[in-house]
C-alpha cells in the first residue's frame, strides 16, 4: 500500500510540476534554421497535464503546496469517472540546428540534449478515494482497486541527426522553403522508472469498523539505486524522424519522436499475492496485554513484500504528430494538430488553431480535445521576433479549468526560443 | 551574447517549479485496533478454576498459610590446623667412646706388659688426642639446648685422681666442652653431664685428655698396656637452632580421637550429607620427605570410610611443597556416635585420625628455625540431607503473623457466595512429635480493612502432631473440612482476602526424648498448615472490581505523532456474563503514576440476557462505548507505558438471587479506532 501511495504521489507531483505544454512543431524552427547563416540554437520546453477527473485547483495545491481541503477532494472524487486517468509529460531540450553544415551539401546537422519525464496512470476512482479520503467514508462498501496501473519514466536524450530543406522557385524567381525532412538517432540514458499494476485488489471496511477484508495482488517495479542524472539506471536508443511540406495555400508536417527503448538493469520487483485477508485488530493476550504497534506491524506484513532484482526493457512513450495548416489570408492561418503518445489507454489529442499575424508577431487561440483530457481545452498562443535574431514562441491552454474546475481539467503550456547564429 | 545568456538564465529560473511549502490533506481512517475474548478462566489463574460437567465453575485454591522448620540442624565445621618447626624437631641421641691406654700414656709400658710392678704416680698433660667422627648423624649443628654426658671408665689398677677431658671441633680447634673428673677409683667409672646450650658442634671432633693424674700403687700390679681410661661421650636431647643433620623418622602430628561438636539443642547420631566438603591443605619448605595419613572412620560412603596417604617429597631450596585436595562429601554418612560406638554409643562425637610423619631418609638435611610445616585439615559447610537423633524440645510461637493471599487476583469489592468448602490441613513431614496450638486464623482485606476470624466447631484448640514415617518419607496429615454448617467459612472467603493472618505455636518434642534418638528430618521438610478452598462460582455482587494492567505502546512513529489530528476509540463489547460491567481505563506513565483517564466511570455495559427461571445466560448483550481522544489526550498517550483496565461488575437490579458463572460465558471486546490523519508530502 505504501508503494501504491508512493507511485500515486510521484505521479501527481509530476503532474503538479507541469507548467509548459507539449507542442512539437517543426515548420517554424526549420524556417528559422533555413533563414539563418549558420543555424540556430533552440530551447524548447513542453509540459502537459491531463486527467479525466483531477482538476487544476487540486493539481496546483498538490504542486505548489498547501492544505487540500476535504471539499476539494470530494469534488474531484465526485466528478471523477469510474475509471480515472491522469497523464503528465514534461520535457525540455536544447538543440543546435545547423545550416549549410556540410558546405554546399544540402544536408545539415542537428543535435542536442533533452530531458523528459512521462507518467500516466489509470485507476479506479476508489484508489483516489482511499489515498485522499481514507477508508472511513467508504465503510460498509467495497473499494475496488482492480485494474489500477501507473507508469513513470524519466530519461535523458542525447541526439544527433541530419535534416534537409528543399526549396521551391516562386513566380517571381525567388526561392522559398518547399519541404523538409530529417532524422536523428539518440542515446537514451534511463534515470528513473516505476511501473505499478494491480491484478485483484479490494478493501472492505465493516460499517462500524469491526473488521477489514483485504485482497491485494499487485506488481511493482522500480529502480533500486540512487537516482539522478549522474546515476545511469538504464541505456537505450531512440529514433526521431520528420517530414513536412509547405505549399502555397497549405502546409503539413508529420513526425515521430522518441521511438525506441531503454533497458533498465537494476530494477527491483515487488509482487504481492494476498487474498482473503480478514483483519479484526491485534489479538490481545489475556495476560500482559499486547502492544498496539503490533497492529501496524500486522498491516505492514499484509501489504508489504520482498523485492527481487530484475532487468527489463521498456518502450519509450513515442509521440506521433501530424499537423495540417491552411493559409486563409495574408494575416490569418488555421491549422489542426494530432498528437498521439503511443502508450496504452491513450487517445490522440486533436487541436485546432486560428492564428493572426501582425508585424513580427502572431497570436491566436486554439481548441483541443482528446488524450487524457475529459473536456475541451481552450488555449492561446503567440510568437514574436526580437532583434531579428531571436524568435520566441509560447502557448498555454486550460486556464479555464481554474475558473470552472468542475467542468474543465487539463493544462498545457509550451515555450520555445530560437536564436539565429 | 551576454544578454542572451541572462535571458536563458532567467527562463530556467522561472521554469524551475519549486514548492514553497508542504502539500497536506486530511484522511479519515476507520480500523479495528485490537480484539479479544475473555472468560473467567482467563481472569483467574487457569489452575484455580475447575469446570464441572454442567459447565459451572468451581474456584479451587491451595494455600500454605504457615510452615515451620522447627529444628535447624547446623553442623559445625571440624577444622584442625597445625604448624610445626624446628622447635619440635629433635636430633637423635648418640654415643661415642674413645679409650686412652697405658701404651698411649707411655709407650715404655710396653716393656712391662704382663709383668707385675709397682706403678708410680703419674702426672701427665696432653696425654692423647683422639679423633671422633660424628658425621653419621650430623654435619654441623648450632645447639639451642642439649647435653653431653661424659663417662670415664677407669680400667687401671690405680686411682685416677684427676683427669681433664676436652672435646674440641677439629676444624677450628674450638672447645666444645671441658670437663674435669676427680678421684675415679681403680676399675671404677664416673659420669659428668655438660650443657651444650649455645654450642656449635661439627662432625669432626677431637677428644683430648689434657691432664691425667694417677696415684701410685701400694703393691705390685699386673701391667696390661691394653688397659687404660675409656672416655664415653653421649649427646642427648639435642634441639638445634639450625643443623645439617639426618633427622630420625618422627610423627609431627598425631590425631586419633573423637571430637565433640557443639550442636545446640540437637543430639545427633547420624547425618547424611547433602552438601559439604573436606579439604586437606599442606605446605612446607622442609627438605625432608614426609608422609601424611588420614582416615575418617565417622565419614563413610557405602560403608567405606575416607582414608588417604600422601607421600610428600622434601622441598627444594626456594621451592616449597604444597598439596591441596578437596573431597566432595555429598552422599556421605557422618556418624556422630563417637570413636568406638560399639563400646560407648554417644552423640555429637566425630571420630577422625590424622598423622603427619617425617620420613628419615638418612640424608643430612639443612634445617633452621625458619623452616616449618603447615597443615590444614577441615570438614566444612556440611548441609544435611537427613539427620537422626534427638532434636530437643522447643516451642515455636509465631505471634501475630500474616501471609499474602493473591489467589483472588485483582478481585475486590462486595460479593456474596452461595457456598464454600475449605479443608484445613496440618501436615508434618518431620520425624518428631509435637503439639500445634491454633490460637487464631483470619482473613483480611487490605482495601476494605475488614477482618473475618475463622470460627469452627470442629477444629480443636490444640492438635496432636504425630511424627512422620521414614524410608520412604510418609508425612502425617490431619484434615478438617469446614463448611457453612460447621463454620463461618463462607463469610471468611466472601471477604475476598488478600492477606491471611494467623497465630499458632508448634511445640516440638513436648514430652522430651520419647523417640529414643529416633527423631529424623529430611532437608526442607517442614510442618505446615494449609487451606484447600473450593468455591462454587455462584455469586451475587453489588460491586465487584476486577483490574488488570496491560502494556501500551503508541502505535504511530514518533515523527508522525503530530499527524494524528483527532481520534475516537470505540469499545465494542459483547457481554456474555450475567452481570453489568462498568469499565474504566487509566493511563499510567513509566513511573507507574496515573496521568490521565481515558475512560471514566459511568459507562455501563448491560448484562447478558438471562433466563429468569434458571439464571442461565440466553444471549449476549451488545454495547458500544465511545472514547473521545482529543489532541490533549493524544499527547498523553505518547507518554503512556501502561493502561489499567478496571471493570466493576454488578448483579443487575432486576435479577434476584445469585448467578452461576459458567465456563461458556465470555465477554468479547473489540477496540475500533476512527481517526483523522494528516497526510503530506
Amino acid at each position: 500500500m505504501r508503494k501504491l501511495i508512493g507511485v500515486g504521489i510521484v505521479l501527481f507531483a509530476l503532474s503538479a510540476n507541469g507548467q509548459m505544454a507539449q507542442n512539437i512543431s517543426f515548420t517554424e524552427f526549420v524556417k528559422e534554421s533555413h533563414n539563418s547563416q549558420r543555424g540556430i540554437i533552440r530551447i524548447q520546453g513542453d509540459a502537459n497535464f491531463g486527467s479525466n477527473g483531477i482538476d487544476n485547483l487540486f493539481a496546483n495545491k498538490f504542486a505548489f503546496g498547501g492544505h487540500i481541503e476535504r471539499d476539494r477532494i470530494k469534488d474531484n472524487y465526485d466528478n471523477m469517472k469510474a475509471n480515472g486517468k491522469v497523464k503528465v509529460d514534461l520535457s525540455y531540450q536544447v538543440q543546435y540546428w545547423g545550416n549549410d553544415s556540410f558546405n554546399k551539401s544540402k544536408w545539415n546537422l542537428y543535435g542536442g540534449i533533452g530531458s523528459r519525464i512521462y507518467g500516466q496512470s489509470s485507476f479506479n476512482k476508489d484508489v483516489f478515494g482511499m489515498l485522499f479520503r481514507g477508508n472511513k467514508p467508504y465503510a460498509g462498501t467495497t473499494l475496488d482497486f482492480d485494474a489500477t496501473n501507473a507508469m513513470v519514466i524519466q530519461y535523458m536524450k542525447y541526439s544527433i541527426g541530419v535534416h534537409r530543406e528543399y526549396l521551391k522557385i516562386m513566380e517571381d524567381g525567388s526561392e522559398e522553403l518547399g519541404s523538409f525532412l530529417g532524422a536523428g538517432l539518440s542515446y537514451i540514458q534511463g534515470i528513473d522508472y516505476i511501473n505499478f499494476e494491480t491484478k485483484q485488489a479490494s478493501l472492505f471496511t465493516e460499517a462500524s469498523g469491526q473488521y477489514i477484508d483485504l485482497d491485494l495482488q499487485y506488481n511493482l517495479e522500480r529502480v533500486s539505486r540512487p537516482k539522478g542524472i549522474s546515476n545511469v539506471q538504464g541505456n537505450g536508443v531512440a529514433l526521431d524522424a520528420f517530414y513536412g511540406q509547405i505549399k502555397e495555400k497549405y502546409f503539413w508536417e508529420a513526425s515521430i519522436t522518441d521511438l525506441g527503448f531503454v533497458s533498465f538493469s537494476n530494477l527491483v520487483s515487488y509482487e504481492k499475492d494476498t487474498t482473503g485477508v480478514n483483519f479484526e485488530g491485534h489479538k490481545i493476550a489475556t495476560s500482559g496485554g499486547g502492544t498496539l504497534s503490533q497492529v501496524l506491524d500486522s498491516i505492514v506484513d499484509i501489504v508489504d513484500s520482498k523485492g527481487q532484482e530484475k532487468s527489463e526493457t521498456v518502450l519509450l512513450p513515442a509521440i506521433f504528430h501530424f499537423r495540417l495548416g491552411k493559409k486563409i489570408s495574408d494575416e490569418l492561418t488555421a491549422d489542426a494538430f494530432i498528437y498521439y503518445t503511443l502508450t496504452r489507454n491513450n487517445y490522440p489529442f486533436i487541436k485546432t488553431r486560428i492564428t493572426k499575424a501582425k508585424g513580427k508577431s502572431t497570436y491566436g487561440a486554439s481548441l483541443g480535445l482528446g488524450g487524457f483530457e475529459r473536456s475541451p481545452i481552450i488555449g492561446f498562443h503567440g510568437s514574436t521576433r526580437i532583434m531579428e535574431r531571436i524568435y520566441l514562441q509560447a502557448q498555454v491552454a486550460g486556464l479555464e479549468s481554474y475558473a470552472m474546475p468542475a467542468f474543465f481539467q487539463g493544462l498545457q503550456a509550451s515555450a520555445g526560443i530560437a536564436y539565429r547564429l | 551574447m551576454k544578454n542572451i545568456f541572462l535571458f536563458f538564465l532567467s527562463l530556467v529560473l522561472l521554469t524551475s517549479c519549486k514548492r514553497d511549502r508542504n502539500t497536506t490533506w486530511d484522511t479519515e481512517y476507520l480500523t479495528p485496533i485490537a480484539s479479544g475474548e475473555l472468560s473467567l478462566v482467563n481472569l483467574l489463574k487457569d489452575s484455580t478454576v475447575k469446570t464441572n460437567s454442567d459447565n459451572s465453575l468451581n474456584l479451587q485454591l491451595d494455600k500454605v498459610i504457615y510452615e515451620l522448620e522447627p529444628t535447624r540442624i547446623e553442623i559445625p565445621d571440624t577444622v584442625i590446623t597445625s604448624v610445626f618447626n624446628l622447635e619440635t624437631l629433635i636430633i637423635s641421641d648418640r654415643t661415642i667412646s674413645q679409650k686412652v691406654t697405658l701404651f698411649d700414656i707411655n709407650p715404655a709400658f710396653a716393656l712391662l706388659h704382663g709383668t707385675t710392678q709397682n706403678l708410680p704416680p703419674q702426672n701427665l698433660t696432653d696425654v692423647a688426642n683422639e679423633e671422633i667422627d660424628a658425621s653419621d648423624f650430623f654435619e654441623t649443628a648450632i645447639i639451642k639446648t642439649g647435653f653431653l654426658d661424659m663417662t670415664i671408665n677407669n680400667e687401671l689398677p690405680v686411682e685416677v685422681t684427676k683427669v681433664v677431658v676436652e672435646l674440641r671441633n677439629k676444624n677450628d680447634n674450638s672447645v666444645v666442652v671441658t670437663q674435669t673428673f676427680n678421684n675415679i677409683p681403680p676399675f671404677g667409672s664416673y659420669t659428668e653431664s655438660a650443657s651444650l646450650d649455645g654450642k656449635t658442634i661439627q662432625k669432626d671432633l677431637i677428644g683430648v685428655i689434657k691432664e691425667l693424674v694417677t696415684a701410685g700403687t701400694t703393691s705390685p700390679v699386673l701391667i696390661d698396656v691394653g688397659k687404660g681410661v675409656e672416655m664415653v661421650l653421649g649427646i642427648r636431647d639435642l634441639k638445634p637452632f639450625s643443623a645439617i643433620a639426618a633427622f630420625p623418622t618422627q610423627n609431627v602430628i598425631e590425631q586419633d580421637e573423637g571430637l565433640i561438636l557443639e550442636m545446640g539443642d540437637g543430639e545427633l547420631k547420624k547425618v547424611l550429607v547433602k552438601t559439604g566438603q573436606m579439604k586437606i591443605d599442606f605446605f612446607t619448605n622442609v627438605r625432608e620427605d614426609m608422609t601424611i595419613y588420614f582416615k575418617v572412620p565417622s565419614l563413610t560412603l557405602n560403608d567405606i570410610p575416607i582414608e588417604k596417604t600422601y607421600k610428600v617429597k622434601g622441598a627444594s631450596p626456594g621451592t616449597p611443597v604444597q598439596i591441596t585436595e578437596v573431597f566432595n562429601l555429598a552422599g556421605y554418612w557422618m556418624d556422630y556416635r563417637g570413636k568406638d560406638p560399639e563400646v560407648t554409643d554417644t552423640v555429637n562425637t566425630f571420630h577422625q585420625i590424622l598423622y603427619v610423619t617425617i620420613d628419615s631418609s638418612g640424608r643430612k638435611i639443612p634445617m633452621s628455625l625458619e623452616d616449618s610445616v603447615y597443615m590444614y585439615y577441615g570438614i566444612t559447610d556440611i548441609v544435611p540431607a537427613y539427620a537422626e537423633g534427638y532434636f530437643g524440645s522447643t516451642e515455636n510461637p509465631t505471634g501475630n503473623e500474616s501471609v499474602e493471599f493473591e489467589e483472588f487476583g485483582s478481585l475486590n469489592g462486595d460479593v456474596e457466595l452461595d457456598d464454600a468448602t475449605v479443608r484445613l490441613k496440618v501436615t508434618n513431614a518431620l520425624g518428631t512429635s509435637g503439639l500445634l496450638d491454633i490460637n487464631s486464623i483470619s482473613s483480611y482485606n487490605t482495601s476494605t480493612k475488614k477482618e473475618v476470624v475463622l470460627n469452627s466447631t470442629i477444629i480443636p484448640k490444640t492438635i496432636n502432631v504425630i511424627p512422620a514415617r521414614a524410608n520412604p518419607l510418609r508425612p502425617w496429615v490431619m484434615e478438617y473440612e469446614l463448611t457453612k454448617d460447621n463454620s463461618n467459612i463462607v463469610d471468611f472467603i466472601s471477604n475476598l482476602p488478600n492477606e491471611l493472618r494467623y497465630n499458632v505455636n508448634l511445640k516440638v518434642n513436648p514430652n522430651g526424648n520419647i523417640s529414643n534418638y529416633k527423631d529424623f528430618l529430611y532437608c526442607d521438610t517442614k510442618t505446615s498448615v494449609s487451606l484447600e478452598v473450593d468455591i462454587p462460582l455462584k455469586i451475587s455482587t453489588t460491586g465487584l472490581s476486577l483490574q488488570d494492567t496491560v502494556d501500551f505502546e503508541y502505535p504511530i512513529e514518533e515523527e508522525n505523532l503530530g499527524n494524528v489530528k483527532s481520534a475516537n476509540l470505540y469499545l465494542k463489547l459483547e457481554n456474555g456474563f450475567p452481570f453489568e460491567v462498568e469499565p474504566v481505563l487509566l493511563l499510567l506513565a513509566a513511573d507507574g503514576t496515573v496521568q490521565d483517564t481515558l475512560l471514566a466511570a459511568g459507562e455501563t455495559v448491560a448484562a447478558a440476557n438471562i433466563d429468569n427461571l434458571t439464571g442461565d445466560v440466553l444471549s449476549k448483550s451488545n454495547s458500544t462505548i465511545a472514547i473521545s481522544v482529543p489532541g490533549s489526550k493524544l499527547d498523553m498517550l505518547k507518554s503512556t507505558s501502561k493502561i489499567i483496565i478496571k471493570a466493576r461488575i454488578k448483579t443487575p437490579d432486576a435479577m434476584q438471587g445469585k448467578a452461576t458463572i459458567k465456563s461458556t460465558y465470555t465477554i468479547s471486546m473489540k477496540i475500533v479506532s476512527d481517526f483523522v490523519y494528516e497526510m503530506g508530502l
